[in-house]
């Protein structure tokens, strides 16, 4: 029941004193919270890797061959035992032209969309699909200044081998990706350009060409599940690299054995090509000259041919010409028999006509002798007539003749033929009368006697003519008679001839056939004459043809032979020449980031172990002066309680509870928000080397229930010890007020001269500094870890930073090392140093044999230590310094023992004069005196002189890479990029790539150092604010009456603030001097085993954390300035009652 | 003019939904030299009349006249002034910081004050002349008040403000209080304003103001006032 009212008024007062009860759970809540968080940053920087590479299934183990992999190879890894997944992949490094312009050296690397291992996390865009297609890596680098999606990359082989590897050497971003073997932003080395990898691109896988794979990664069974940061996995790994390497040595055996058969056939093929080609050559020339012989031949039988054609035809020429002449004779004597057979025709013909002008003649006369006939006949009756008339008119008239009969007309009419003048007598006669009538009848009688007369004549000449035409008539018939028989004599004369003619013209036909034969045979032989001309002059110019062709072809084909005769020659050096393949069977370590991200992580665990220390202690002190406050303001009840007869365990139970309250809400919320935020900002500071994809930062309820036990105990106790010394006081005395901290001397005062020249507020100022003492220690404890933390994180961050610059740029002063291909002999090393130190911009070379041995002493034994055997060891100087890390005097390399890294003999316990064991392949140790020991930040070095190392380890240290200088102006990526051209150089790191890595590390190390300053200014505010609200509060009364008095509210602060600010002051000087030892600490906690981290702290630490530390207590004061001004006098002053 | 004059000076508390009226139209004036005593129950106003007197609060209405100077109007910056140039205030509980000797308490207000007097001699005025480099844990009440006494004379005030300096005192010490307040008054023509619970001593004053609810309830002169010694209570 009594329980019941405490508790309320335990909570009543937490609802009062809420600041006083907040700013308990807020230092117990960042206590905790930091603590809690950075803490939890190593892990979950661990899970977040171990969650992303489980996701993206990442390889444990990458081969990778001189030679690449066959199908055989992949099988017989896949083989292997505890293989869970073996896969092949391709990859090339090439150039590529960045949108900045500047040249990137980028790894394309194939994707298979069915590829488990190694798979793309895509933060944007997707993955490539088809040729062409690819996406980019994530990088570090501005918008403008690397490919984004949808930008075009065309790569290039630092040769001439792109189109060799690749389909295509266009591709289009279509996404941004990340590959979890590609952990860190630093992408590795490169075989091309300058030596360092810029960044990656995935295409499809089909757009290689290559015939092996590149690369072959894979996965155990065996770590299935494991934490890839554990040794359990390192020893599963290990084993599966041994054994993997046993396979590999098989099967670099068999594929040597398998790539010497196949080139030597390969070579046999050659030759037997070789031959067969001069096998051709040698027939084609062949059958050349037999073609020339044969035109040779051609040209013979055509000459032949020809003149035999021309002796024929002159022949038959010649019988044609006889035929003819014949021919011509025969005509001749036709003719002549002919014009014989003419005339006598004509003269038949002639007697002919003869005869039948004598038929006509007769004819002609009988015709004349029938008219004689009749006309005497008719002149005979006309006489008669006329007589006949003159009679019958002689008396008669008629008066017109008409009128006269008709016979009388007939004779008048036909009178006329026996004389014209008839009729007209005839008609004058008959119509005229008397004398006229006897006139007419005179006139006609004398014509009628004429007629008679004439007619009587005409009587003789008719006689006359009939006898001459019986003669002619007689005549006639025998002129027939001969006309006939010529006629028959002709007839003959004329079948003899005709058949002559017959005989003749069948001649003549012949001749003309003959003739026409000798030219159809003519004509025949001249075509085919001219054809064989043609053919044979074709044949010619197929001859001419062929054999330019032959001439320019066996001049081809010589220089064919020529190049396979020295390609055969070549491959024949190239085999002799082949070096077997070589496997790296590498681990995780191998990929940029995925080991360091576990060192990194242990880094902040080491410095997590120690910084939270000063939390938990301010805490506690924190608590302890809210708590004596509180139970001091209290004890009037305190006393009040007692006196009613409550235990000191229910009276302390409140106050018990007020802290534990407190704490548990302070440290869970604290907790929680550390381990939510902390991690987060710690693994976000890592992103400037690491491509954090995502962050896992789960709730470690361990951490928080052993913060908020923490808490809890350390305020409970505080508030028991504080409780416990009023619970011993009287109630009486309790409730009466207590009296106020009697004022006294402090110790200054009896240091006179100081304490007169002091003013009167510099000795109120002292006294009130040293009347609350608890309330000044916390102030210089307080602030002295604000200010140790800072240094501590400056110092660190110089620790770390100074590494690379004194590592790189004072102890290897070297420009870049190369290394040299495995197995060269001394005289090819020889030549190649030589090559290197004429290349144009080095200015001097140092070959050096390295090796990486185990060392061991007094029972310690260190691994991985690099054996450094230079060629000359009093050239060494210019590439690596060796001195002494204090004197700076510089140690010289002897062949009386070996100069080993500080470090080194800080892990061993050796100094000089003491010996080392250096472990050989075989296991053997042996021993060396330590000459020096020099200075030395990162890695282990034991240095040897040539001589010295032949001697210990008996054989003889041949150099395996060159380190060089260049010039100063040179342009150190030309100069690498034409130290990779050479030949027997496999590999060129420039120095600056080791110190980029760790710039990296230094930056990411600021953002470490900004947490830890963020930090260190929340613990200052903290405690000072919270102590000067404390004296604030405890000293309201004076501060009331000093404003009463009319102090200016800046004097009030003053009066106040001086004290804190010269307190927190001491807290800066002891800071100071305390955190000298505390970075010292952190620093050599922090180290890993291979560093060497610098100690000692720069001016600048110092002047930055002091002059930080005044900030944040200039910040407190102005905030106790305004809560001054809040203070109300009146109110203050009458609270005593 | 009187040398202080309140004029209807009004000051009200909230607490809560209550408006406490501590000033209920407060009026009355002190002459120069005078010694006043405002008299009055617990409760009665008194404490607040001398706060707002004294700058160390504000009316809501009304004047403050002193030396013809309205401090109602003043800025909290002037009221600071106001305090460390022309108040003298002593305290029922002394306030003398603890931290400091008895020489230094004075000091700590002679420090900020022009034309102060030595603080030793403010002490030996106050008769602590052997006593400067005591701590107030080693001195006794009375002499504790003398201190605070000294340390509000030494700045030559205008006005002398004593909150019930006698409250934590026994009878003979808080009559030599008195005393000493009384012969600095009138040695120094002081014009100091008293406030005691105490009717007894109200004889010694030049002029009573009574209060009662937060008002003013009588104001009397007292022309004859009697020396402290006489009084007895």
């Amino acid at each position: 029941m009594k329980k019941k009212t405490l508790l309320r008024e335990a909570f009543r007062e937490i609802r009062n004193s809420s600041s006083r009860f907040f700013s308990i759970l807020a230092i117990v809540a960042i206590g905790s919270g930091f603590f809690s968080g950075v803490k939890a940053a190593c892990p979950d920087m661990k899970l977040t890797a171990q969650q992303f590479f489980s996701e993206q299934n990442l390889a444990d183990i990458h081969l990778m061959s001189t030679w690449g992999f066959d199908e055989d190879d992949l099988s017989a890894v896949t083989g292997t035992e505890d293989v869970a997944v073996a896969e092949g992949g391709y990859a090339a490094d090439f150039l590529a032209d960045a949108p900045s312009g500047e040249e990137q050296v980028i790894k394309v690397i194939g994707y298979s969309a069915d590829q488990t291992l190694n798979r793309p996390l895509l933060h944007a865009g997707r993955l490539p699909e088809t040729s062409g297609e690819c996406v980019v890596g994530s990088n570090s680098l501005g918008d403008d200044e690397y490919w984004q999606i949808g930008d075009t990359i065309t790569v290039r082989g630092d040769e001439e081998y792109a189109s060799d590897t690749l389909s295509t050497t266009t591709f289009t971003v279509v996404g941004v990706v990340q590959l979890p073997q590609y952990f860190s932003f630093s992408y590795g080395t490169s075989t091309i350009s300058d030596g360092t990898l810029d960044g990656f691109i995935l295409v499809p896988e089909e757009d290689f060409t290559l015939d092996v794979y590149t690369d072959v990664y894979l996965t155990l069974s065996s770590t299935e599940g494991l934490n890839p940061f554990e040794d359990r996995y390192e020893q599963q790994v290990d084993d599966a690299v041994d054994r993997l390497e046993t396979i590999a040595d098989a099967r670099a055996e068999t594929r040597y054995t398998d790539t010497v058969d196949e080139a030597e056939a390969e070579i046999a093929d050659g030759e037997k090509e070789v031959a067969d080609g001069e096998q051709k050559l040698a027939d084609a020339e062949k059958e050349l000259q037999d073609a020339r012989q044969e035109l040779d031949d051609g040209w013979a039988e055509y000459e032949d041919g020809k003149a035999e054609a021309e002796q024929q035809f002159a022949d038959a020429e010649k019988e044609i010409a006889d035929g003819e002449a014949q021919l011509k004779d025969g005509e001749a004597q036709w003719q002549q028999n002919y014009a014989d057979y003419q005339t006598a025709l004509q003269q038949l013909q002639d007697s002919r006509t003869q005869l039948d002008q004598y038929r006509q003649q007769a004819e002609e006369l009988e015709t004349t002798l029938s008219e004689s006939q009749a006309a005497i006949q008719s002149g005979n009756q006309l006489l008669s007539g006329l007589q006949n008339i003159q009679s019958a008119y002689s008396t008669v008239t008629l008066s017109d003749i008409s009128q006269a009969d008709e016979a009388t007309q007939a004779v008048i009419a036909s009178s006329s033929a026996l004389d014209e003048s008839l009729p007209q007598l005839l008609t004058g006669y008959i119509t005229s009368s008397g004398s006229e009538k006897e006139a007419y009848g005179q006139s006609l009688s004398g014509v009628i006697s004429n007629a008679q007369t004439t007619m009587a004549e005409n009587e003789a000449l008719y006689e006359q003519g009939t006898e001459s035409l019986a003669q002619l008539q007689a005549a006639l018939t025998s002129g027939e008679a001969e006309y006939e028989a010529g006629s028959q004599q002709l007839a003959d004369a004329k079948a003899q001839l005709d058949s002559g003619r017959a005989t003749l013209d069948d001649k003549q036909a012949q001749l003309n056939s003959a003739r026409q034969e000798l030219s159809d045979a003519r004509a025949e032989t001249d075509t085919e004459l001219a054809d064989a001309l043609q053919k044979l002059n074709d044949g010619e110019t197929e001859y001419a043809d062929g054999y330019a062709e032959y001439q320019s072809e066996k001049a081809d084909a010589e220089t064919e032979l020529q190049d396979a005769r020295q390609e055969i020659a070549d491959a024949r050096q190239e085999l002799d020449d082949l070096q077997k393949p070589e496997w790296y069977v590498l681990d995780r370590s191998s990929f940029p980031g995925v080991s360091s991200i576990s060192d990194d992580a242990d880094k902040v665990d080491a410095i997590a172990a120690v910084f939270p220390v000063f939390f938990v202690l301010v805490a506690a002190l924190v608590c302890l002066t809210t708590m004596t406050r509180m139970v001091e303001e209290e004890r009037t009840q305190i006393g009040t309680l007692k006196a009613l007869g409550f235990t000191r365990g229910a009276v302390m139970f409140k106050f018990l509870l007020y802290a534990i309250l407190a704490s548990i809400i302070g440290g869970v919320l604290g907790s929680i928000i550390g381990l939510k935020l902390l991690p987060y900002v710690i693994i976000n500071c890592y992103s400037a080397m690491y491509q954090v994809p995502f962050i896992l930062a789960p709730i470690r309820w361990g951490y928080l229930i052993g913060c908020t036990a923490v808490s809890v105990v350390c305020t409970s106790g505080v508030t028991i010890a504080t409780c416990y010394g009023v619970m011993n006081t009287v109630p009486a005395q309790l409730m009466r007020p207590r009296a106020p901290k009697n004022g006294k001397r402090i110790l200054l005062e009896r240091v006179g001269f100081f304490w007169k020249r002091l003013n009167f507020s510099g000795k109120v100022t002292c006294r009130n500094l040293f009347r609350y003492k608890s309330r000044l220690m916390m102030t210089v404890i307080g602030v002295a870890g604000c200010t140790a933390l800072m240094l501590t994180g400056f110092g660190l961050r110089y620790a770390i930073s100074s590494i690379s610059t004194l590592q790189y740029g004072e102890i290897f002063t070297y420009s870049g090392s190369l290394s040299l291909e495995d197995n060269l002999s001394p005289e090819r090393t020889a030549e190649v140093e030589e090559e290197v130190s004429g290349m144009n911009g080095v200015t001097g070379i140092e070959g050096l044999f390295t090796k990486s041995v185990d060392a061991e002493a007094n029972g310690t034994t260190v691994t991985e230590v690099n054996l450094y055997v230079p060629s000359d060891p009093s050239n060494l100087d210019p590439f690596i310094k060796l001195r002494d890390g204090n004197t700076e005097e510089p140690l010289t390399l002897s062949d009386e023992g070996c100069i080993i890294t500080k470090k080194l003999s800080r892990l061993l316990g050796v100094k000089v004069g003491d010996s080392i064991s250096l472990g050989s392949e075989n296991g053997e140790m042996v021993s060396v005196p330590v000459t020096g020991i020099t200075e030395g930040y990162v890695l282990h070095y034991v240095y040897l002189t040539p001589g010295t190392y032949e001697s210990l380890f008996g054989e003889e240290p041949t150099p395996a890479s060159i380190l060089f200088t260049i010039g100063e102006n040179e342009n150190e990526a030309s100069v690498n990029s034409a130290l990779l051209k050479l030949s027997g150089v496999q590999g060129v790191v420039d120095r600056s790539f080791y110190s980029d890595a760790f710039d990296d590390l230094v930056s990411s190390l600021n953002m470490i150092v900004w947490v830890l300053i963020g930090a260190a200014a929340a613990l200052a505010v903290i405690v000072l604010y919270n102590l000067s609200n404390i004296n604030v509060s405890e000293r309201v009364r004076e501060l009331a009456t000093i404003k009463v008095l009319g102090f200016y509210d800046r004097e009030v602060t003053g009066y106040i603030c001086r004290e804190n600010t010269i307190a927190a002051l001491m807290g800066m000087v002891a800071g100071l001097v305390v955190g000298i030892w505390f970075e010292d600490f952190v620093v050599s906690t922090a180290e890993v085993d291979v560093v060497l981290f610098v100690h000692g702290l720069p001016a600048s630490a110092f002047i930055l954390s002091a002059l930080l530390t005044i900030v944040f207590i200039m910040a407190v004061n102005v905030i106790v300035h305004f809560s001054l001004k809040k203070i109300d006098m009146v109110e203050s002053l009458k609270s005593v009652e | 003019m009187s040398y202080v004059e309140l004029r209807n000076v009004y000051k009200r508390y909230k607490m809560g939904e209550v408006t406490i009226t501590a000033s209920d139209g407060v009026s009355f004036s002190i002459e120069k030299g005078e010694f006043a005593v405002v008299v009055g129950s617990s409760g009665a106003g008194k404490t607040t009349i001398l706060n707002i007197l004294g700058g160390m609060d504000s009316c809501d209405e009304g004047q403050v006249l002193v030396d013809n100077k309205d401090i109602a109007k003043f800025t909290s910056k002037q009221l600071t002034e106001y305090r460390r140039l022309d108040i003298g205030f002593v305290f029922q509980f002394y306030n003398l910081v603890p931290n400091l000797t008895a020489k230094e308490n004075v000091e700590l207000a002679t420090e900020i004050c022009p034309g102060a007097m030595d603080a030793a001699e403010v002490l030996r005025l106050v008769g602590l002349g052997d006593r400067l480099d005591n701590f107030p844990a080693q001195l006794s009440g009375g002499e504790q008040q003398r201190v605070s006494i000294a340390r509000a004379l030494a700045k030559r005030p205008k006005l002398l403000l004593c909150d019930e300096p006698t409250g934590a005192l026994d009878y003979n010490t808080g009559k030599n209080i008195l005393k000493l307040l009384q012969d600095t008054c009138r040695s120094q023509q002081m014009t100091v304003a008293l406030i005691t619970h105490n009717q007894a001593i109200t004889p010694m004053a030049d002029r009573v103001i009574r209060m009662k609810n937060s008002k003013v309830v009588d104001i009397t002169l007292n022309p004859h006032p009697t020396p402290v010694e006489e009084i007895e209570w």
